[in-house]
């Protein structure tokens, strides 16, 4: 990956046990970012999700949208970073696929609109071009260093 | 009565309102426009509220509870008290203004084209829960916005010179998540406080239209006015 972007990707606060991004494709400071996820077979929730027949939850493909709007917003050289940036909401979400162990999923996020500590983010999660969540989000931090 | 429907407008908590013209930056302007989207999305509403009036003249604040009820397009009834010792009704083009403990009831008529603070006023009573960009053009413009605790605050400034004589400043603050409205604040001229906390808003349940009527028992004394307040 282009140091830039893993930089990028260095800057999400989730541990590892809860990122959902596994490799920035692109990026657009403060506009746009793609990026993918790969979750593996050995993941905790395949067990549970569901027994015999793994997929990938539906509200961890928006909590991966959420996390890399908030790559994007978080890189904007004019803002400066909100500090405990939180998922607030969530709108229009529909899911209409499912993801397996092993398989690759397409995110993108774009920044919709900001307004003080509140971003509004629109995003997808796709496969092999099969569009498989749209959704937005709304992301709320604290202003200031 | 510009005082009695002042503190109609204070009681709506109106004012949710923010235009897209000029002076928005483009960044807020989805916000906006998702916040529009949620409340358009509302033909029936009910909510109670706990007002707080920091008057000038006194202290202490006064703390009231009420409830409010809307269904689009053009009606709603705000109860303050309780039990109310303020009530206003709107249904169509009339407005009627109750004080239960005097017995007492105006009407008014909202038709025709109301001019000055009334037409402002009335703006910002459709505008609690606007129902398109159009309606908020030209209200407000926003002078600053913070978040805190969840919730996005807009500071608000009316454009018409009019409702800025009664009016200065406009708070509105919105769930950060689901961008409903949670309070709103108007800071008067005189420097009034009028703070209005929305608890839940229970959303398109069937509202008994009896709670819209603007019938008066006919042993109450009824002054009828031709136009706005």
């Amino acid at each position: 990956m282009n140091p830039s972007l893993e930089i990028a990707l260095a800057t999400l606060p989730h541990g590892a046990e809860f990122r959902f991004v596994s490799r920035l494709l692109s990026l657009q400071p403060g506009i746009s970012a793609e990026g993918e996820y790969q979750p593996t077979a050995e993941l905790d929730y395949f067990r549970g999700h569901f027994p015999g027949e793994p997929i990938v939850p539906g509200v961890l493909l928006v909590e991966a949208v959420a996390q890399l709007g908030g790559i994007a917003a978080q890189a904007d050289p004019s803002i400066s970073p909100l500090r405990n940036l939180r998922l607030a909401g969530i709108r229009n979400a529909k899911i209409t696929g499912a993801a397996r162990p092993g398989q690759t999923i397409r995110l993108e996020a774009t920044v919709m609109g900001r307004m003080g500590g509140l971003i509004l983010v629109g995003g997808s999660a796709s496969m092999d071009g099969t569009l498989i969540l749209r959704c937005e989000v709304s992301l709320s931090g604290q202003e200031g260093a | 009565m510009i005082r009695g429907f002042r503190n109609l407008a204070a009681g709506l908590g109106v004012g949710v309102l923010v235009v897209l013209g000029e002076g928005v930056p483009d960044p807020y302007e989805a916000i906006l426009r998702s916040w529009l989207e949620a409340s358009t999305h509302l033909n029936r509403f009910q909510a109670e509220f706990q007002q707080t009036r920091h008057l000038k003249a006194l202290t202490q604040p006064l703390v009231s509870t009420g409830r409010v009820w809307f269904s689009a397009p053009d009606r709603f009834r705000w109860e303050l008290g309780d039990p109310p010792q303020s009530v206003a009704v709107r249904s169509g083009d009339t407005l009627l203004i109750l004080s239960p403990r005097l017995r007492r009831a105006e009407s008014y008529s909202l038709g025709g084209n109301p001019t000055g603070p009334a037409r402002d006023l009335m703006g910002l009573l459709d505008g609690a829960f606007p129902r398109s960009i159009e309606d908020w053009k030209g209200r407000f413009e926003i002078t600053g916005v913070s978040t805190n605790q969840g919730m996005l605050r807009l500071d608000l400034r009316p454009r018409s010179p009019a409702a800025r004589k009664l009016m200065p400043v406009l708070i509105v603050g919105l769930d950060a998540g689901t961008l409903g409205l949670r309070l709103t604040e108007m800071i008067m001229v005189d420097g009034s406080r009028i703070r209005s906390e929305f608890g839940t808003l229970r959303t398109n349940l069937p509202i008994p239209s009896e709670l819209f009527s603007l019938e008066v028992d006919p042993a109450w004394k009824l002054t009828r006015n031709e136009s706005p307040p």
